[in-house]
């Protein structure tokens, strides 16, 4: 069952992603040397959306929240690292399995480095659990609990704000 | 051949926020446990798969290969390959690549070098996003999405990051912002 929400949440991701252009190593690395916005703007909307939809759904009862421990150093470490990467092959790892099917072969490549990484990573755990993956612990925090603030003063916030741009970019370019 | 143009990308970002969202609430509802999808596991249960076909002595002794890694994350990963394989071939999108032309202009034709860029920035990519906590998708848009704070860190330090590779790698800007 849940293999099959997998695939099932993946295809349809794939699809739409796809269609957006999203999947292109032009958009990504476009977007990274800050002369495509493609990527911002999906990215806006996937997370206004998303936020909005979370939290109705967690208000309803029909969803728990899934917050991740924040530990500063591995973190700050790996967001680093990832960005590094993302900018060199111009794929996170669902970009790369999307452009693959989009023919893109030299994606291939990025997926094969990321089985490497994955690979490593495990060799590296037992060291990284003793020092990254233990500095800065500040447990499972959201940033409303952080700020003192309710989530839907911050949700609204947010929406605000990413309208705003929204409608900045978009009368920019008449 | 030129494909039609695409989606616009405010509602490729709708409908992703309500795949997340939805696939969240499906996994609730039907197995107890919010999921969101992310891709780093699929890496980690794939290693894991061949190290124990492999070396399977030195997997056994793998303490992550025991935590990190699920068979659901896997099939999100191939199914995003179908997914966008579908959709590409319905359009016309689909072709062959193996030297993106914004790499070529700026790097030459060379596929080995091409591949070989892309191998250590997926790397990179992967081991940075099981240290921090998830890919772009799964960290990125997914726990900020919940207002994580790791989300957040994540994902500012992802762009940042990444920013400033592209900047030292193909220099200033060329044209102004599309």
């Amino acid at each position: 069952m849940e293999v099959t929400l997998g695939l099932m949440s993946g295809f349809l991701l794939g699809f739409f992603l796809q269609r957006g252009r999203i999947l292109r190593f032009e958009t990504q690395i476009g977007f990274l040397r800050l002369i495509d916005r493609t990527m911002l703007k999906f990215m806006l909307s996937a997370l206004v959306t998303g936020m909005v939809g979370w939290y109705c759904c967690y208000e309803l009862g029909l969803v728990a929240l899934n917050v991740q421990e924040t530990v500063l150093g591995a973190q700050m470490v790996g967001a680093v690292l990832f960005g590094i990467g993302w900018g060199l092959g111009g794929f996170c790892p669902v970009m790369a399995a999307g452009a693959l099917g989009e023919g893109r072969v030299h994606a291939l490549w990025a997926l094969l480095g990321m089985l490497a990484g994955a690979a490593l990573y495990a060799e590296a755990y037992p060291e990284l659990k003793d020092t990254l993956l233990a500095w800065g612990n500040m447990g499972a925090l959201t940033v409303p609990q952080l700020l003192g603030i309710g989530h839907w003063p911050l949700i609204g916030c947010v929406v605000l704000v990413a309208a705003l741009f929204v409608a900045w970019m978009e009368v920019r370019r008449q | 051949m030129a494909s039609k143009k695409g989606w616009n990308p405010y509602l490729a970002g709708i409908l992703t926020g309500l795949v997340v969202v939805g696939s969240a609430v499906v996994s609730a509802q039907l197995l107890g446990k919010s999921q969101c999808p992310d891709a780093s596991g699929a890496f980690v249960w794939i290693a894991a798969l061949l190290e124990r076909l492999t070396v399977p002595e030195h997997a056994a002794r793998q303490e992550y290969f025991q935590q990190g890694g699920a068979l659901w994350q896997v099939m999100f990963v191939v199914g995003i390959f179908g997914g966008a394989l579908l959709a590409a071939f319905r359009e016309g999108g689909f072709k062959r690549e193996s030297v993106p032309p914004m790499w070529s202009g700026r790097f030459g034709e060379n596929a080995w070098l091409r591949g070989l860029v892309a191998f250590g920035g997926g790397f990179l990519a992967m081991f940075g996003a099981l240290l921090a906590g998830g890919c772009l998708i799964g960290c990125g848009l997914g726990d900020v999405m919940q207002l994580s704070l790791e989300g957040l860190v994540a994902l500012v330090l992802f762009l940042i990051a990444g920013v400033l590779t592209a900047r030292f790698l193909y220099g200033g800007r060329d044209y102004p912002w599309r």
